[in-house]
């Protein structure tokens, strides 16, 4: 029972993350559930059809979303805010569409055969692309994601490459989405297309809002209660939809900017370097 | 003398007895898992089983339990959500249940059936109409699937219009079952020699039915084959009324079970669909007539149901409870008996049974579903309920 919170929670907070890098860059994305989409149908597909093991299969599946987030995200950068936001939402919508049509993974009627993730792998996946977060967070390129994110003309003035990097996060977090998919679909042995609709792309993004959208923690959190906050509630009976969306709803009024809101100073071993004689 | 020997009897007899009915009661509980969605769209589907599934509980248990135990049956909520079905599952599993009922909708039953399997813990379904989802021998399905019930369901339709030559088939396309449904009723015109003019789909959160209706009514069928959830069946009947089509439709089972003939009304008065059992006594099976009674009176009581409620297949919610208990019976399972045991032990009686004989007929096939003999109903608008079609002597397998 715990490891299916483990596994649960474990994904969760791979898509939040997956999410929140694309916001590094200042974009926000609704196609992370068609990128966890790609990933849980390719790695199924590999491991079903073609006996490759679960890992590598996780990764090419990785690679696949990586290079379709590129794909889609070179044309949809061209639009900004709002018109992004529909954007990314139309690619999570084309994805579970095309799914539904391809016969070869079943269509509408789903894909299954898989097995053998197990709850550890999430573990391993979650403490690595932690890490990476954290070391990015104190890095040169956290500066250089955030003055892309505040103001991209004063960045590209500045010689950053911006369609580069956002196109870097962009196909980040397509992989990260991806892997996470890939797992997700080994451990519920069953997939399906409507699984991965719009929906599925809200609750990504709210996991993000919800925490705070400033540092790799919030994502962590946010999605850490969303997911256990139901599981919690089950003894409200038929309640516990309505009490979940008003906590949802209190939450965002009380911690308009996320549960934990701050930014992660990355400046002040520069500003001590700098200070030295 | 012989009042002293009976005392003698009576002090040897009642402290056995005492001490009897106390190892009796002192055994654990078996615990049984039940999967049902009490909460979202299909909520009211959980409510119908979930009546039935207590009455079974509650009458085994009045008979003094299973093997000296007490059933300890627990319902947890899976919203009618695939990956909330595998996670109570698994969750079940952990807590050491010996068997799980449900879940009852083909989506979630094709989820939870691999699982039931690589965790080796029996599932029963008693509910989908998909073909081809149940795995043997952990995860069993009672009822019987589209690909028997259409057919049976299109041979009674024609015996009783033959004037159908040429049908529309339409459905929901963009859902599992619905899609099902619709290749089964294109394999069973095929079958009946009908003309099948097109196949007209539409999506499941479809709320204007106007452009398939005017499809539907400009392709001027004999009648309808129908396979969507009850409401998109009521918002296109809405249409096809407003359009004054006035044709017969055939809907599969998606429409058999739930509220439909108490919401329908005047607009169910050419509508037909496939099931096993009605309101209506059926006085040939030993309890059913008392069965009906008993349930359309205790949802009354404790459920909010449109009244009268619809039994349908809630007979074989109850069957399932009673295979299962016959089954812990026979393999003298109690709550002391080691739960991996008797989970296998379970799986390998099911899998290997050929019939079972309730408040329905059923026998089983290679396939892990069940097979019970459908017939074509129709919607009694007055007493709002189903009604079989045919008379008894006219269905089609029928003694």
């Amino acid at each position: 029972m715990i490891q299916d919170y483990v596994m649960q929670t474990g994904v969760n907070i791979l898509l939040a993350w997956s999410v929140y890098i694309i916001l590094l860059s200042g974009s926000l994305s609704f196609a992370n559930g068609g990128f966890m989409a790609i990933g849980a149908y390719v790695s199924a597909v590999l491991t079903v059809k073609f006996g490759v093991p679960l890992i590598l299969a996780a990764v090419l599946a990785g690679g696949v979303a990586f290079l379709f987030g590129i794909g889609v995200a070179f044309p949809a950068l061209r639009t900004r805010g709002l018109y992004l936001i529909l954007v990314t939402v139309g690619i999570a919508a084309s994805v579970r569409a095309m799914l539904e049509s391809i016969d070869y993974v079943g269509g509408i009627q789903g894909f299954s055969g898989m097995s053998g993730a197990s709850p550890w792998h999430v573990v391993a996946l979650v403490v690595i692309v932690g890490a990476a977060l954290w070391l990015l967070s104190r890095s040169r390129l956290q500066r250089i994601l955030d003055a892309v994110r505040e103001d991209e003309l004063v960045a590209a003035s500045m010689g950053i490459n911006v369609l580069y990097l956002k196109l870097a996060c962009f196909g980040a977090g397509a992989f990260i989405a991806a892997v996470a998919g890939s797992f997700y679909a080994h451990y519920i042995l069953f997939v399906r297309p409507d699984e991965f609709g719009i929906l599925a792309s809200v609750y990504i993004v709210l996991y993000v809002v919800l925490g705070g959208m400033n540092n790799l923690w919030g994502a962590l959190v946010g999605a850490t209660i969303m997911t256990l906050a139901p599981e919690l509630m089950r003894g409200l009976a038929q309640w516990r939809p309505t009490v979940f969306g008003l906590l949802i709803v209190v939450l965002l009024l009380v911690r308009p900017n996320g549960l934990l809101p701050f930014r992660i100073p990355t400046t002040g071993r520069a500003k001590r370097r700098a200070v030295k004689p | 003398m012989k009042t002293i020997r009976a005392i003698i009897i009576a002090c040897l007899a009642i402290p056995l007895a005492i001490t009897s009915a106390v190892a009796q009661t002192a055994k654990p509980p078996l615990k049984v898992g039940v999967l049902l969605p009490l909460t979202g769209f299909q909520a009211s589907y959980g409510e119908m089983y979930k009546v039935a599934l207590s009455m079974a509980f509650e009458d085994i248990n009045k008979s003094g339990g299973i093997n000296g135990s007490h059933v300890e049956l627990t319902v947890q909520d899976d919203q009618g959500a695939p990956a909330q079905a595998a996670l109570l599952f698994r969750r079940y599993v952990a807590e050491g249940v010996v068997a799980v009922l449900g879940p009852i909708s083909g989506t979630m039953w094709e989820t939870v059936a691999p699982l039931a399997n690589t965790l080796k813990t029996p599932a029963l379904n008693w509910t989908a109409l998909k073909p081809g989802i149940s795995k043997k021998p952990y995860a069993l399905r009672l009822h019987p699937a589209d690909d028997t019930m259409i057919p049976e369901g299109v041979a009674e339709f024609r015996k009783k219009l033959p004037d159908v030559k040429r049908v529309v088939i339409v459905g929901d396309q963009k859902e599992a079952s619905g899609a099902s449904g619709v290749e089964e009723f294109r394999k069973a015109a095929q079958a009946q020699k009908l003309e099948v003019i097109e196949l007209v789909g539409f999506e499941t959160r479809t709320s204007d039915f106007s452009p398939v209706a005017i499809k539907i009514r400009g392709l001027a069928p004999d009648a309808v084959f129908l396979s969507a959830f009850m409401p998109n069946t009521l918002a296109l009947l809405k249409e096809l009324e407003a359009q004054n089509f006035q044709r017969p439709i055939l809907a599969n089972a998606l429409i058999w079970a739930g509220a439909f003939p108490q919401l329908v009304g005047a607009l169910g008065k050419n509508v037909y669909t496939i099931g096993f059992n009605t309101n209506e006594p059926a006085p040939q099976i030993k309890g059913q007539p008392e069965f009906v009674t008993r349930y359309i009176k205790t949802a009354a009581e404790t459920t909010k149901m449109p009244q009268p409620a619809n039994v349908a297949n809630t007979t074989l919610a109850y069957d399932a409870v009673m295979l299962l208990a016959q089954t812990l019976r026979d393999r003298k399972i109690d709550g002391a008996t080691d739960v991996q045991k008797a989970r296998d032990a379970i799986a390998e009686t099911l899998s290997s049974m050929k019939s079972y004989s309730g408040f329905n007929t059923l026998t089983m096939r290679e396939s892990g579903d069940g097979h019970i003999q459908s017939h074509l109903l129709e919607v009694d608008v007055q007493n709002k309920r189903w009604k079989y079609s045919l008379a008894p002597i006219d269905r089609i397998g029928s003694k």
